[in-house]
């Protein structure tokens, strides 16, 4: 009788430590990258960064006009993209280097003072801070469906030593593991 | 005893600093020392930080005419 009790209680203990460990917050940090202007981007990756050198997993979730950012600058090869979808990829930044500011774009004379400006203090460009995010381990989450939707695969993206495309319930499970989350 | 990995990081801003003393800390071994130098304001509190998160000893701080050398030993 007390063996049974004994050998329930053990299951059940076992049981409780495998969901504890499932839903226990790791020192994670997770990022929605939704906008593609540059200067939200320059504070993605610089926040990123700064995670990543305090030793942090940190997870991106590029989607929408953020997917724009992590274009490799070429057209896309995708050969399933129709006429629409290339004429859209055309105008859309081929690269986080070309995006438009959110403020003070000015036809790119505010993106070309301020780019001044950082080489002139020292602040990195943003394609430094986004290789150097890549070096320190970075998770990289491509959006299923806005790839779909522009039309593009995963050749068209960056080559992240760690990344996936994926859906939005995978990008929340990663979520809901990490302690800050952030939507950009 | 000179150190084992030094950085100068003079010139540079948040995070730069701090990015290449966690790339430092790749190379470093247990018990090895990283001296960095760097004139970012932020520089102070980031080092601290980093060292508090990542569990490594700040062995020694200064700063000289806004200039801050941190020496830390990795655990």
């Amino acid at each position: 009788m007390d063996d049974d009790r004994i050998t329930r209680l053990e299951e059940e203990v076992r049981s409780l430590r495998g969901r504890l460990d499932k839903c226990e917050a790791k020192n994670s940090l997770a990022i929605v990258c939704f906008s593609g202007e540059w200067d939200k981007l320059f504070a993605a990756f610089t926040i990123a960064n700064g995670a990543l050198a305090l030793g942090m997993e940190v997870h991106i979730f590029f989607t929408f006009w953020g997917a724009t950012s992590v274009r490799n600058g070429r057209p896309p090869v995708g050969e399933g993209a129709d006429a629409l979808q290339r004429a859209f990829s055309g105008i859309l930044p081929s690269a986080a280097s070309s995006a438009p500011l959110s403020r003070f774009h000015f036809f790119g004379l505010g993106k070309f003072f301020l780019r001044r400006l950082m080489k002139k203090k020292g602040v990195d460009d943003l394609p430094a801070l986004i290789r150097s995010a890549q070096d320190l381990g970075l998770h990289a989450h491509y959006c299923d469906t806005s790839l779909q939707l522009f039309g593009w695969c995963p050749e068209d993206l960056l080559e992240a030593r760690d990344s996936d495309c994926c859906g939005v319930s995978t990008f929340l499970s990663i979520a809901n593991r990490s302690r800050t989350v952030f939507f950009i | 005893m000179s150190p084992d990995i030094q950085i100068d990081a003079r010139g540079t801003k948040c995070p730069r600093p701090i990015i290449e003393l966690a790339k430092a800390r790749r190379q470093a071994t247990a018990g090895s020392r990283i001296v960095i130098v760097a004139d970012d304001l932020a520089f102070e509190s980031d080092v601290k930080a980093w060292c508090e998160t990542t569990g490594n000893t700040l062995d020694s701080f200064s700063s000289d005419g806004g200039v801050h050398t941190a020496t830390i030993r990795i655990v």
